[in-house]
C-alpha cells in the first residue's frame, strides 16, 4: 500500500497565462512514514495535496494510489453547521463506507467532544470544528492522513493532545504535512522533500531539510530586492523568528 | 477498528463505491436541506406542496382546458408532479455543483456523484409528495383505482431519468458560458405551457399536435393520465419515444459529463 508519484506534471492558470507548476514530480509515501514537505508560500503546497489525495489531476505523469488518502486537513467547510455533530460525522462515514457505531464513539473520545455530539455545529464553540476535523482525518481510519500547512491546527488548551494523537498513530498510517512553517515539525516527521521550482529535493533527515529551507528562503529574499515586503499573510511570524530574517 | 477503504479492484467495486457515495450525498442533503429553519426538512415537502396548490388556484383562474372525464385536481397533479419532477431534477443538477463545491475537496466526491446526490434527493422528496397528494385527490374527488399502476410508476421515473439525462446534457454548456442559465429560465416557463400540465392534447386542434409532440414531457403527461384514468386514451403518448429520449439523452449527457470533467472546472 502506497501513494507513488511518477514523472507528475501539473498546469496552472489558462491561456497565454499557464505555465507548469511542476514538471517531473517523483514521490513515493509507504504506510509507516512521517513526510514533510517543505514548500515557500504559494508554490502550490495544496495543488500538491490535492494531487495527493486525488481530488486534483495531473496534467502529465501518472499517480498510482493504493492507499487511502484523507482530504487535506484541517479543510472541513463541508461540514454542516445547521446539522449536529454526530449528523456530520456520519456523514463522512456514510461517505467512506465506515458502518461501525464504535467509529463515532472513538471520534468523539479522540476530539474530546462527547458533550457536543447532539448539539448543532452552529451552536457549538468555535474550537469544536477544528478538533473535529482533526479526529475525523485520523478516526476514520484512512492509511494517508495529508495536513495543508498545519499538523495540530486546534485551540491551545487541545494542542498537546493533538500532538500526541498523532505520534501514537498506528506505525501502519502515513502522515504527511505539507507546509512554510517547519516549526512544529521536526519531532513528528522523519523524512522531508523540498518543494523547489516545481520539484521535490528528498532529504532522509528532517533537519537537514529544515536548513536547506531556510537558506533557500534567504536566497530567495536576496535574489528579489524589489519585491516589496510580504505582509503578514505571506510570510508567517512562527517562520520569520525561526529563520532570523 | 474498521477503516476507509479506497482501493477498488474491478468495475463492480468501483460501481459500489460510487453508489455509497450518491446515498451518503443523498441523505446529506436531505438532512441539510432547510436545517436552518425549525421544521427543517418539512419546508422542503410544503414548498413542493406550495407550488402544486398556486398550480391548482392558477387553473381554476384561468378555466384551464381538462376534459370532463377527469377530475381537475388529480388532472393536474398527474401532469405537475412529473414535471416538477424532471424540471428540478435537472435545475438543481446545473445548480448544486457550484453551490456545494466545498464537498469536491472530500476524495471520491466527483461534480457527478454531487449532481447525482442532488437529483436522488429531488426524487425522494417529489414521490413522497406525489404519493401523498394523489391519495388524498383520489379520496376527495373519487377519481378511482389507476388503470395501470406499473405504468405509472415506470413513466414517473423516466421522467426524473429524463431530468437527469437534461441536467447532464446541459450542464458543459452552463459551465462554459453562464449566462445560458438565464436563457434556461425562459425555456422552464415555456415548458410548463408546452408539457401539457394545465392542458390535455385532446384539447386542442389536431392541426397543432405536430408541433408539440416532440417534447418528450407532452408524452408523459398524457401517458400519466391515460394510466390513471380509464375514461381517458392518449392520441399520441408514446412511452418508447420517452425511452428513446430518456435512454439518448442520459447517454448524450454521461459522455458531455466525462468530457468536461478535467477541462472545465466545475
Amino acid at each position: 500500500m502506497s501513494v507513488e508519484f511518477c514523472n507528475v506534471g501539473k498546469r496552472v492558470g489558462r491561456g497565454n497565462s499557464s505555465r507548469w507548476l511542476f514538471d517531473d514530480l517523483n514521490m513515493r509515501v509507504e504506510p509507516g512514514e512521517r513526510v514533510l514537505i517543505l514548500a515557500p508560500p504559494k508554490s502550490g503546497k495544496s495543488t500538491l495535496l490535492r494531487l495527493l489525495c486525488g481530488t486534483d489531476y495531473p496534467d502529465r505523469g501518472t499517480i498510482e494510489r493504493t492507499s487511502s488518502v484523507s482530504w487535506p486537513l484541517p479543510q472541513g467547510d463541508f461540514l454542516v453547521a445547521f446539522s449536529s455533530v454526530a449528523t456530520n460525522i456520519r456523514f463522512l462515514m456514510r461517505l467512506y463506507g465506515v458502518d461501525d457505531d464504535d467509529v463515532l464513539r472513538r471520534i468523539s473520545d479522540l476530539a474530546e467532544i462527547s458533550e457536543f455530539l447532539n448539539k448543532r455545529l452552529a451552536d457549538c464553540p468555535r474550537f469544536i470544528k477544528s478538533r473535529l476535523v482533526l479526529a475525523l482525518g485520523v478516526g476514520l481510519g484512512f492509511d494517508v492522513c495529508i495536513f495543508d500547512e498545519r499538523a495540530a491546527a486546534v485551540d491551545k488548551e487541545f494542542k498537546p493532545r493533538a500532538i500526541e494523537i498523532l505520534k501514537s498513530l498506528g506505525r501502519d498510517k502515513a502522515l504527511v504535512l505539507a507546509t512554510s512553517t517547519p516549526k512544529e515539525a521536526a519531532d513528528i516527521f522523519e523524512t522531508a522533500f523540498v518543494l523547489e521550482e516545481g520539484r521535490l529535493t528528498p532529504f532522509p533527515d528532517v533537519n537537514d531539510a529544515i536548513k536547506h529551507y531556510k537558506a533557500l528562503m534567504v536566497k530567495n529574499d536576496d535574489a528579489e530586492p524589489d519585491v516589496p515586503e510580504a505582509g503578514p499573510e505571506l510570510v508567517d511570524e512562527e517562520f520569520v523568528l525561526e529563520v532570523g530574517i | 477498528m474498521e477503516s476507509v477503504s479506497t482501493t477498488n479492484s474491478g468495475v463492480f467495486d468501483s460501481f459500489a463505491a460510487h453508489l455509497r457515495v450518491v446515498k451518503a450525498l443523498a441523505v446529506r442533503e436531505m438532512q441539510a436541506s432547510n436545517s436552518n429553519y425549525v421544521y427543517g426538512y418539512g419546508w422542503a415537502i410544503a414548498e413542493v406542496c406550495i407550488s402544486l396548490t398556486a398550480l391548482i388556484v392558477l387553473k381554476v383562474f384561468i378555466h384551464a382546458l381538462s376534459p370532463p372525464a377527469m377530475p381537475p385536481v388529480l388532472f393536474l397533479i398527474l401532469g405537475g408532479i412529473p414535471w416538477f419532477t424532471f424540471h428540478n431534477t435537472a435545475g438543481g443538477m446545473l445548480m448544486v455543483v457550484s453551490a456545494k463545491r466545498k464537498l469536491l475537496q472530500l476524495p471520491h466526491v466527483t461534480p457527478l456523484d454531487i449532481m447525482l446526490a442532488k437529483a436522488t434527493s429531488v426524487l425522494c422528496t417529489y414521490s413522497s409528495v406525489f404519493i401523498v397528494v394523489l391519495i388524498g385527490a383520489d379520496y376527495f374527488e373519487g377519481g378511482g383505482v389507476p388503470r395501470y399502476t406499473a405504468g405509472l410508476v415506470i413513466i414517473y421515473l423516466m421522467s426524473w431519468i429524463l431530468g437527469i439525462g437534461f441536467g447532464l446534457t446541459l450542464m458543459p454548456l452552463i459551465r462554459v458560458f453562464p449566462p445560458a442559465l438565464k436563457l434556461l429560465s425562459v425555456i422552464w416557463r415555456f415548458g410548463l405551457i408546452l408539457s401539457g400540465v394545465y392542458f390535455s392534447i385532446t384539447s386542442l386542434p389536431s392541426n397543432y399536435w405536430v408541433y408539440l409532440t416532440w417534447n418528450p414531457m407532452l408524452h408523459v403527461s398524457e401517458l400519466m393520465r391515460t394510466y390513471w384514468f380509464s375514461s381517458y386514451q392518449t392520441p399520441i403518448g408514446n412511452p418508447f419515444y420517452v425511452g428513446a429520449c430518456t435512454t439518448g439523452l442520459l447517454i448524450l449527457g454521461l459522455l458531455l459529463e466525462r468530457y468536461v470533467r478535467h477541462r472545465v472546472p466545475a
